[in-house]
C-alpha cells in the first residue's frame, strides 16, 4: 500500500469515533433507502405477477339481479375481452366464541372450471365441490384459526346454513381485504371472503340463471371510462350499481395507495439523512485539514501535485461513503426484509418474498456519494490548492470582536466564560446554523413520527366519541318500513335506536362524477353523527346536501352550487339538488341529506337501511344473539370491538415505527453532538488545558467545551418542533386522500418526547467527550504550539 | 564542582521558605526506554526571592522541576511542600485549588484565549479568584492598559506575553512560575516582558521563578539555580543584579 493511502486509513482510525457516528448517519440514510425501495420494489413485482397469473380484472360492476343473457351484451361492448359474471353478497356468520356477528362475503365460483377472471389461489386443501362448500380467505382462516373441515354457521336469505372449509384460499381483488365502510383497516377476524360453488350461491338466493356482480377485462388500447359507462347502460335495468375502475377498487387502491407513499418517503426520509452527513463531513474535513495545513505543505514540498493532494481527501470521503453505505445496505436488507413479512402480514400474496435489487445498493451509493461531496467539495478543492509556503505557517489565529449582546451593552451578564461560547458561535455563524438544523432535524423527526400517530388517535376518538357514538349498528337486508326500527326497539337491552337510511348514489357536477353511500341522517341525531373538523355536530338542512370536502374537491363543488344525484336503488330517481354545505369528514367521500328530506327524493315513506344503537352493556350478549337470528338483519357492527381492533392493528404496526423513529432520532443527535463536542474539543484543548493549569476545575473548562453545544441543543429543539411541524404539515397533505383524512393533531407529549429523546441523545454524546476532559495533558500545553 | 559531590544550598535563615523540595526524582517512559529526567533534587525557594533556573538546552529536565513545583505534575519520589503544604499527595483537586488560589503561570506560548480580549483573559483568573486585583490594574502593571479590548489576534508578541503575565498575577500569587516566557520573542519584546516580571517580583513581593535556556537572563536573578543530568549542578547568587534593559544576548 502507497504510503499516502496509509495515512488515510490512520487518519480514519485516528478519529474512529467520529467517523463512527458520521457512517451511522450515512447508514441510516441507505438502510432507509434500500428498505423502502427494496420492498416498493418486491411488491410492485409481486403485485403485477399476482394481477396477471390470476387475471385480475379491469372493471368491476354490482347490480341487483341480471339474467345471465345480459353477460353476452356485456361482452359485446368495443374493448371487452373477457367477462366473468359472479353472485356476490354479504351475509351474516354465527363464530362460536364471538358474540358479535361476523360478516362474511360469498364469492361464486363457476361450477365448471376456474373463474375467467378474479381467480383464486388454492393455498391449501381443495376446491369446494358441494353447494355447502367454502374456500375461506387467508387472512381471515389465520384469524379465526380456520383449517380443512372447521365449519362455520351463516344466515343465508333468512336461512341458517353449516357451512364446511374445504381449503385456504387468496385472490387478487383481495390482496387487502376490508368490507369497505367506515373503517380503512383490515379486521379479518370479522370479516371473512367465502368462495362458494355458484349452484349453491343461485339456490340459496333464488338467482338461477342470474347474477348480482359482473368483472371484466379489457383489450389492449380499451378506455375503461367509455366501457363503464356503456356497462352502466346495460346494468341500469337491472339495479346496476355504477361500475368501477381498477383504480378505485378497494384492494388496489390501498395497495397502490401504500406503493406511492413508500416512493415518496423512500427518497426524502434518505434525503435527510444524508444531508446531516453531509454537513458532518464538512466541518470534519475543515477541521482534519486544519491541522494537517504542515503535513499538505511537507506533502507539496516533496513534489506531491494539487491533484494528488485533492484526490487523498476525496478518498477520505469516498471510505466514509463505502462504509456507510456499505453498512446501510446490509442494515438495509435486514430492515427490509422484515418490512416484507410486515406487508405480508397485511397484504396477502400467494407468495411475497424479499430480495435486493443489487442496482439499489448501488443507486444509494451513489447518493450518498453524491451528498457527501456536495457537502466536502469547497475543503477538498482548498486543501489541494493551498500554497506550500503558506501552510508551513500555521493558520492565522481566527478572529472574534464583541457579541452582538455586547455591542447592546449587557456584556455585564456574562461571565468571560459564557463571552467565550458566544462569540465562538458568532464566529461561525453557518456552522451553529447547520448544527442547530441537524439537531433540530433530530426533533423533528420524532415530532413528525409522532404527529402521525396522534393525527390516527385523534381520527379514532374523535369516531368513537364524537361520531360513532353509537354502541352497535343494524343494517337490513332491505330497506325497511318505519315499523322494523319498533321491531329493533324492542329487542331486550336496546336502550336507544336512531335509523338511517342508506342508498348508493353517483353524484355529478359538470362532467366529473362519483360513486358514493348517500345518507339520510333523521333531525335530532344525537348517535351516529357528523360533525366538522372541530367536532361541532352539523345541523341537516331541510333540502340540500351535506358532503365531504374531498368529495366537493373531486367534482369541483362548493357550498351553493347544485349537483345531479342519481340514486342507483329502488326507483332511480335522478334529481338536481343543492350543496348546502361542505363538511372536513375523516373517512371516505360522504353525502347527508335529513332523512326525510332523503325519503322524498327517493319518493318513499319512512323507509330505513337500518339503526344505530345505545345497548345496554349487561344485555349485550343476548341481544347479538337475537339479532344474529333476525332474518331481516343483513350485518351488525360493533363499534367497541371495531374500534378495538383498529387500535390493536395500529399500535403493532406503529410500534415499529416508533422504535425506529427514536433509533435513527440518537443516531442524528449523537452524529451531530459528538463530532461537534469532538471538534470543538480538538480546536480548544490547548486553551482548556491552559485552562486548567490557571487553576480552573473541571467543571469549569467542560462548561466552556459543552456550554456552546448545550446552547447550541437548546436552540435546536424549539426550532426542531417548528421544522417537526413545518414537515407534518406538508407531508399530512400527502397522507390525504378520498380515504381518509388525518387532521393535523400534534400532542404536546408527542413535542415533549421529541425534545427529551434528543436532550438525551445529546448529553450522553456530550458526556462520552467530557470525559475526555480527564485526560487533558497539562503539560503538554507549556511546551510547545498544537 | 564534581556531580557526585554533594549540593549544599545555603539555607537562608532570614526569609521565610515558600518552597522545600527533598529528594525529587522523575522516571517517565519515552517509548521503549525510562528516561530518568531528575535524579534527587533537593531545593528551597524563598518568599520574594527571583530564581531563574538554568536547564540545558533541548533537555526537559528543567520543565519536569517547574511542574512539580507548579502542581501540574508529582515526583516519582520524593516530596515538595508549598508552605506547610504537601504537594506530592494533595491529589487532583488539591493541585487544581493550589494553582487556582497561589501560583501564576506564564507559558512559553502565551496561551491566551484568542475569543477573550486582554481584559476578559485576565478576569478569566479574577473571576475565580480570592482576593484579587482589578484586571485594569493588573494590566496597568505590564504597561497594557491602553490595549486591554483588543483580541489577542490583534496583540503582538510580546504584549500577548505580557497580556499572559497579567493574567498570572492578577490573582495577587504567592509564586509566579515563568516558563520560558520570552522563548518565542526576540530581544527587544523580550526585554519588555523581563522588565514586566521583575516589576511584578519588586512590587508585589511575589516569589519568581524563572526557567529559560538562556543564560543571560540569569544575570536579573537574586539566584541561579544550573540543572544538569537530573540534578542541582550549582547555585550562584548574584551579589550584583542586573535591570532586564541591560541584558545582552
Amino acid at each position: 500500500m502507497r504510503a499516502l493511502n496509509r495515512k488515510l486509513l490512520r487518519d480514519l482510525w485516528h478519529m474512529k469515533g467520529q467517523a463512527l457516528a458520521i457512517c451511522l448517519v450515512i447508514m441510516s440514510g441507505v438502510a432507509l433507502f434500500v428498505a423502502q425501495l427494496a420492498t416498493l420494489d418486491r411488491l410492485k413485482v409481486t403485485q403485477q405477477e399476482y394481477y396477471a397469473q390470476y387475471r385480475f380484472a379491469d372493471v368491476f360492476a354490482a347490480c341487483k339481479r341480471a339474467p345471465e343473457s345480459v353477460a353476452g351484451q356485456i361482452a359485446a361492448i368495443e374493448g371487452v375481452d373477457a367477462v366473468q359474471t359472479r353472485i356476490v353478497v354479504d351475509v351474516t356468520l354465527d363464530i362460536p366464541g364471538l358474540d358479535e356477528p361476523a360478516i362474511g362475503r360469498l364469492v361464486s365460483l363457476p361450477d365448471h372450471g376456474r373463474p375467467v377472471l378474479n381467480d383464486v389461489h388454492l393455498r391449501a386443501g381443495r376446491w369446494p365441490a358441494a353447494d355447502d362448500e367454502v374456500l375461506a380467505n387467508e387472512a381471515f382462516a389465520a384469524a379465526r384459526g380456520y383449517r380443512e373441515g372447521s365449519t362455520i354457521s351463516a344466515l343465508l336469505n333468512g336461512r341458517k346454513r353449516v357451512l364446511t372449509i374445504t381449503g385456504v384460499g387468496l385472490s387478487p381483488e383481495f390482496i387487502y381485504s376490508i368490507r369497505g365502510g367506515a373503517n380503512p383497516l383490515p379486521d379479518d377476524k370479522r370479516f371473512g371472503v367465502l368462495w362458494m360453488p355458484r349452484r349453491g350461491l343461485e339456490s340459496a338466493f333464488d338467482m338461477e340463471g342470474a347474477f348480482n356482480n359482473v368483472a371484466l377485462k379489457l383489450g389492449r388500447g380499451a378506455s375503461g371510462q367509455e366501457v363503464a359507462r356503456r356497462l352502466d347502460m346495460i346494468l341500469e335495468r337491472h339495479g346496476g350499481f355504477g361500475a368501477t375502475l381498477r383504480a378505485n377498487q378497494l384492494s388496489h387502491w390501498f395497495l397502490n395507495n401504500e406503493l406511492e407513499q413508500l416512493s415518496r418517503f423512500g427518497v426524502v426520509v434518505p434525503l435527510v439523512f444524508l444531508g446531516v452527513a453531509a454537513f458532518l463531513l464538512n466541518v470534519v474535513l475543515n477541521r482534519l485539514i486544519s491541522t494537517q495545513r504542515e503535513q499538505i505543505a511537507a506533502l507539496k514540498a516533496f513534489g506531491y501535485g494539487n491533484p494528488a493532494i485533492g484526490l487523498h481527501y476525496a478518498k477520505l470521503i469516498l471510505l466514509f461513503v463505502v462504509i456507510g453505505t456499505a453498512l446501510g445496505a446490509a442494515v438495509g436488507a435486514y430492515l427490509g426484509d422484515a418490512l416484507v413479512a410486515l406487508y405480508g402480514t397485511v397484504y396477502r400474496f400467494p407468495s411475497l418474498t424479499f430480495a435486493l435489487n443489487p442496482l439499489l445498493p448501488l443507486a444509494a451509493g451513489a447518493l450518498s456519494g453524491a451528498a457527501c461531496y456536495a457537502g466536502t467539495l469547497k475543503a477538498v478543492l482548498a486543501a489541494a490548492s493551498l500554497p506550500p509556503a503558506e501552510a508551513m505557517r500555521p493558520q492565522a489565529p481566527p478572529l472574534y470582536r464583541p457579541t452582538v449582546i455586547e455591542r447592546l451593552g449587557l456584556q455585564r451578564l456574562l461571565s468571560q466564560p459564557a463571552r467565550m461560547i458566544l462569540r465562538n458561535l458568532e464566529r461561525r455563524p453557518y456552522r451553529a446554523l447547520l448544527s442547530i438544523s441537524a439537531i433540530g432535524m433530530a426533533v423533528a423527526i420524532l415530532v413528525w413520527g409522532f404527529a402521525f400517530i396522534d393525527s390516527i388517535w385523534y381520527v379514532i376518538d374523535s369516531q368513537e366519541y364524537d361520531i360513532q357514538r353509537e354502541d352497535i349498528t343494524v343494517a337490513f337486508v332491505e330497506p325497511r318500513p318505519q315499523s322494523a326500527l319498533h321491531a329493533v326497539r324492542a329487542q331486550q337491552g336496546v336502550l336507544h335506536a336512531e335509523p338511517f337510511r342508506s342508498v348508493a348514489a353517483r353524484v355529478r357536477f359538470e362532467h366529473r362524477h362519483r360513486l358514493t353511500g348517500l345518507t339520510g341522517v333523521p333531525r335530532g341525531v344525537t348517535l351516529s353523527r357528523v360533525v366538522d373538523e372541530n367536532l361541532r355536530p352539523v345541523a341537516m338542512p331541510a333540502d340540500g346536501l351535506v358532503l365531504s370536502r374531498w368529495l366537493g374537491r373531486a367534482l369541483g363543488v362548493k357550498a351553493g352550487d347544485s349537483v345531479q344525484v342519481e340514486v342507483l336503488e329502488a326507483r332511480r330517481p335522478a334529481l338536481s339538488v343543492p350543496v348546502a354545505a361542505l363538511v372536513d369528514d375523516f373517512v371516505g367521500l360522504n353525502a347527508y341529506m335529513d332523512l326525510d328530506a332523503l325519503g322524498r327524493l327517493m319518493g318513499e315513506d319512512g323507509v330505513i337501511s337500518g339503526a344505530h344503537l345505545r345497548v345496554d352493556p349487561a344485555r349485550q350478549t343476548q341481544l347479538y344473539r337475537a339479532l344474529k337470528d333476525m332474518p331481516a338483519v343483513a350485518g351488525v357492527a360493533v363499534k367497541a370491538s371495531t374500534i378495538q381492533s383498529m387500535r390493536d392493528q395500529i399500535t403493532q404496526n406503529l410500534m415499529y415505527s416508533v422504535i425506529f423513529n427514536i433509533v435513527f432520532a440518537c443516531i442524528i443527535a449523537f452524529g451531530v453532538v459528538y463530532n461537534n463536542a469532538r471538534i470543538a474539543l480538538g480546536e480548544s484543548a490547548r486553551e482548556l488545558a491552559s485552562l486548567r493549569v490557571l487553576g480552573l476545575t473541571r467543571a469549569e473548562i467542560s462548561f466552556i467545551l459543552l456550554g456552546e453545544l448545550a446552547v447550541l441543543t437548546v436552540v435546536a429543539l424549539p426550532v426542531g418542533c417548528v421544522m417537526g411541524w413545518a414537515i407534518s404539515v406538508a407531508t399530512g397533505e400527502l397522507l390525504n386522500t378520498e380515504v381518509i383524512r388525518l387532521p393535523l393533531k400534534i400532542s404536546d407529549f408527542s413535542y415533549a418526547f421529541g425534545c427529551a429523546v434528543v436532550l438525551a441523545a445529546s448529553t450522553v454524546s456530550a458526556l462520552v467527550v467530557r470525559r475526555r476532559l480527564d485526560h487533558l495533558d497539562l503539560v503538554e500545553v507549556l511546551k510547545s504550539r498544537e | 564542582m564534581a556531580d557526585n559531590e554533594p549540593i549544599y544550598v545555603l539555607a537562608d535563615t532570614t526569609r521565610e521558605c515558600v518552597f522545600r523540595a527533598e529528594g525529587l526524582t522523575k522516571v517517565y517512559r519515552m517509548g521503549e526506554v525510562e528516561v530518568h529526567a531528575l535524579r534527587g533534587v533537593d531545593l528551597d525557594l524563598y518568599q520574594g526571592e527571583f530564581v531563574v533556573m538554568l536547564g540545558p538546552s533541548g533537555k526537559r529536565q528543567v520543565h519536569l522541576l517547574l511542574n512539580i513545583l507548579g502542581g501540574l505534575d508529582v515526583p516519582s519520589a520524593g516530596r515538595v511542600t508549598y508552605r506547610d503544604r504537601d504537594l506530592t499527595g494533595a491529589g487532583e483537586r488539591g493541585l487544581t485549588e493550589y494553582r487556582r488560589h497561589h501560583v501564576g503561570f506564564v507559558f512559553q506560548f502565551y496561551n491566551l484565549i484568542p475569543s477573550l480580549t486582554a481584559r476578559e483573559n485576565v478576569a478569566l483568573v479574577t473571576e475565580i479568584a480570592r482576593d484579587p486585583m482589578p484586571p485594569e490594574d493588573a494590566l496597568e502593571l505590564v504597561g497594557l492598559s491602553h490595549r486591554a479590548d483588543h483580541f489577542p489576534a490583534q496583540l503582538s508578541g510580546g504584549e500577548q506575553q505580557r497580556v499572559a503575565i497579567a493574567r498570572a498575577i492578577a490573582k495577587r500569587p504567592q509564586v509566579l512560575l515563568c516558563d520560558e516566557p520570552t522563548g518565542a520573542l526576540d530581544i527587544t519584546t523580550g526585554v519588555v516582558v523581563l522588565q514586566a516580571i521583575e516589576r511584578v517580583n519588586r512590587e508585589l513581593g511575589t516569589t519568581t521563578c524563572v526557567i529559560t535556556h538562556n543564560a543571560a537572563i540569569s544575570r536579573m536573578a537574586d539566584r541561579v539555580v544550573h540543572i544538569a543530568d537530573g540534578r542541582i549542578a550549582r547555585v550562584d547568587h548574584n551579589t550584583a543584579k542586573l535591570a532586564p534593559a541591560d541584558l545582552q544576548w
